[in-house]
């Protein structure tokens, strides 16, 4: 499923990214693959503030629908 | 000795750099932005007797790209500085993430030394780093540093010129674990954080700062939390304690001390009196007015770099991406209009960084309407003049400038066809106490500047306001003003302001003086209006009431604020558009918005206030019919354009 | 007498800030912001947002 549709707080696997290969590169140079873990730390309006590694950002929701998770 | 600074972004490359070389860059790191290289040699505390030492500065990165083409332009670009040795900055409270980046540099084959930086944020946390342990896995030294306070610097250089001068080639070749993909880096890079890091608490909790988040970020508290501080830095920049020691300025030391000085001084020598005249209406009088602003723009930029400095500005990122998306903008547009807070110049070249070619257009059109610094000035004076007892009118600029951005991004996206795919992801730094230091040498930095432009460009500019208004076509001193050439020129442009309510070619001289930079504004009506009276230009009530009732004096400033730009904000706005047609409609575009807003402002407002029809009130329908006629035109038409779009990717799809 | 030397003076001024703003204007290195009239580059802000790219 899509990471849109974990919860708040929960840390879950990443299974695979979609989309354009250009962003699946980038995503990969901050940790964020398939394998790794990925938190989820609050929605906020409309934008998914996650946790890859030891960094914090701020996705849009169509970026964090790219993000595969189990 | 070359040593080149390389590592991620925000990993505090910059403060590192101006610590030991002492420069005062601030250059954010824009990642995608080709930042030319900055070089410096080394602050004397930092030098190695016999061996002088030269810092580069690299852009900062997450990656050297190692999938693509670009990995040989990155590498290149390390190898084309050719350093002795590179330091690589790493942000110790996130390792895992830096170290990718560390082991594909350690790879090219240059010695490499690692800047463990922040520190100070690691031990705060209770977190413990086996700096031995990592050091004998990467085979590189490890220096722990806090750049902010200039710890662990000294060992820092030691450590990079003794790596330079054994760049031991066979000890490395052996040592040196080189990937053959980056999957297999990243697992390496997780066993060796799973070994030498113990954190006390996971980064992946919800800590303090996220609640906090949750507040300034939040879906319907974040804008106003966000009107709420920068009306309270504005408040206090131009109503508050900037506003207060530039009321001391304006009418103290230019309205009166150094004038009466100066004229003293001439009179004394018996110079001439136009050449007293010009000396003292023309270059003190235009010029002080503007640099009596000086104390409101470093309170400004103080309480700015404060704010930029605690980390809120990603926040407001976060917060703005959901209004520009609407907008068929992201998120990516906000730093050019953050940037452009300061001046639009470096605001439209921070557009490079958006890659979908529409967003960055429309965001280059759309940056101006952000209040720069230069237009400070014009809102303090007319604040000051007009609305004395109200502290709302300065941050009602940044509200109608945000509406305004919202509404013509909206409009662009009708009139123009484009479709929007980009994507916005980015990094929310840790808050951090702001420095004070570094905020103070910013306010320097600012006065600095501001008073280069006040005794180049603004001088030049009010001396030949100066002249205009003191001879006719003749060149003959005029005796009324009434009869000199700027009259004149004012008197052609001036009926194009009548709908908006401004009479007088004053006011249009000094609209035309504004192009070249927006603080001629108040010169020209220092040096227009000096002439003419005694009064103060800056009381409450002062001569500048003559023209304007507070309607039309808020519409004069909207107009100002919303029209084209500087000449040197056209220019950056020429190059990042990179095309006649595109500056075309930026310029027709940003004009019709100032224009028509005034006109609202001024029609709508005098109806409202004082219930009465202003002045040119039917000439501004008339105007305003043109204007929605030819929105309405523009919107079928690109209407039209859609559809064919559409019907032919159905031909295509069918096909 | 006083007014040719007071005119000498201020004319040298004058064309001293011409030719800065002229070449200011011409490097585009916003010469007409207050921004930065004496870096070389364009300021922009430190630790400000990291612009990820995508």
């Amino acid at each position: 499923m899509f990471l849109t549709k974990a919860k708040v707080g929960q840390t879950v696997n990443i299974v695979k990214i979609e989309g354009k290969e250009k962003n699946r590169r980038f995503l990969f140079s901050l940790g964020c693959f398939e394998g790794e873990s990925i938190t989820l730390i609050s929605i906020l309006g409309g934008n998914y503030i996650i946790n890859i590694k030891e960094g914090r950002y701020a996705i849009d929701e169509s970026l964090a629908k790219s993000i595969i998770i189990d | 000795m070359k040593i080149a600074l390389a590592g991620n972004p925000n990993s505090g490359k910059t403060t590192l750099y101006n610590a030991l070389t002492g420069k005062r860059e601030n250059v954010g790191n824009w990642t995608g932005v080709t930042v030319d290289k900055k070089e410096s040699d080394l602050k004397a505390q930092y030098q190695i007797k016999n061996n002088s030492i030269k810092l580069v500065d690299l852009p900062g990165a997450y990656s050297i790209a190692p999938f693509t083409g670009e990995e040989a332009i990155t590498r290149d670009f390390v190898l084309s500085a050719s350093p002795d040795v590179i330091i690589n900055i790493v942000d110790a409270t996130n390792l895992s993430r830096s170290l990718f980046f560390t082991t594909q540099l350690i790879e090219i084959g240059i010695p490499v030394v690692v800047a463990l930086n922040k520190m100070d944020l690691v031990n705060k946390k209770g977190d413990y780093i086996d700096v031995v342990g990592l050091q004998e896995s990467l085979h590189c030294k490890i220096i722990e540093t806090t750049a902010t306070s200039e710890k662990g610097l000294k060992q820092l250089i030691e450590a990079a010129s003794e790596a330079s001068m054994h760049s031991d080639l066979e000890n490395r070749g052996k040592s040196v674990k080189s990937f053959s993909n980056d999957q297999d880096r990243q697992k390496y890079i997780n066993d060796l954080v799973v070994k030498f890091i113990v954190k006390k608490v996971a980064s992946s909790q919800v800590t303090f700062a996220d609640k906090v988040d949750r507040i300034v970020a939040h879906k319907y508290l974040g804008l106003p939390i966000f009107f709420l501080v920068m009306w309270a830095v504005y408040a206090f920049s131009i109503e508050g304690l900037g506003g207060y020691l530039s009321g001391y300025f304006n009418d103290i030391l230019f309205g009166e001390t150094i004038p009466t000085a100066a004229n003293q001084l001439l009179e004394g020598i018996g110079v001439h009196p136009l050449m007293q005249a010009l000396i003292v209406d023309g270059m003190i009088g235009g010029v002080g007015a503007v640099v009596g602003f000086l104390p409101l723009i470093m309170v400004l930029f103080f309480c700015l770099s404060l704010l930029e400095d605690s980390g809120y500005m990603a926040r407001v990122a976060v917060v703005m991406d959901r209004y520009l998306k609407k907008i068929g903008l992201s998120g990516k547009s906000i730093i050019p209009m953050i940037v452009g807070s300061g001046c639009a110049i470096p605001g439209i070249m921070a557009t490079r960084t958006i890659e979908d070619l529409n967003e960055k257009r429309i965001t280059t059109i759309l940056t101006p309407f952000v209040p720069c610094s230069a237009k400070l000035p014009i809102i303090a004076l007319f604040s000051v003049a007009f609305f004395p007892e109200s502290s709302w009118v300065g941050p009602s600029m940044y509200v109608i400038a945000i509406f305004m951005i919202v509404i013509g991004g909206l409009l662009l996206r009708k009139l123009f066809v484009w479709e929007n795919t980009s994507q916005f992801i980015m990094e929310l730094p840790e808050y951090k106490m702001p420095s004070l230091k570094y905020a103070f040498t910013q306010m320097l930095d600012k006065a600095k500047a501001f008073i280069y432009k006040a005794s180049t460009i603004i001088l030049v500019m009010n001396t030949l306001v100066w002249f205009m208004q003191a001879y006719g076509w003749n060149l003959q001193a005029v005796d009324v003003q009434s009869a000199s050439i700027l009259a004149g020129v004012g008197s052609i442009i001036a009926p194009l302001l009548i709908p908006l309510g401004f009479a007088g070619w004053q006011l249009a001289a000094a609209t035309i003086t504004g192009f070249i930079a927006k603080e001629n504004v108040v010169a020209t009506f220092a040096v227009l209006l000096a002439v003419g009276s005694t009064d103060a230009l800056h009381m409450p009530g002062g001569v500048l009431t003559q023209f304007f009732t507070p309607v039309t004096a808020y519409a004069f400033l909207v107009f100002n604020l919303f029209t084209p730009p500087c000449f040197a904000a056209i220019g950056a706005m020429n190059s990042e558009l990179g095309s006649k047609k595109w500056l075309g409609r930026a310029l027709g575009f940003q004009f019709g918005v100032g224009y028509t807003l005034a006109l609202l402002v001024t029609q709508v407002g005098t109806l409202l206030v004082y219930g009465e029809f202003a002045q040119g009130f039917i000439p501004a329908m008339i105007v305003l019919a043109v204007v929605v006629g030819g929105v309405y035109l523009g919107i079928r038409r690109a209407d039209v354009k859609r559809l064919e779009l559409s019907q032919l990717s159905e031909i295509g799809q069918e096909a | 007498m006083s007014t040719i030397i007071v005119g000498i003076l201020i004319a040298s001024l004058l064309i001293w800030a011409a030719k800065r703003t002229q070449r200011d204007l011409k490097n585009s290195k916003c010469g007409g912001c207050s921004g930065c009239g004496l870096n070389k580059q364009c300021h922009s802000i430190e630790e400000a947002p990291v612009q990820l790219k995508l």
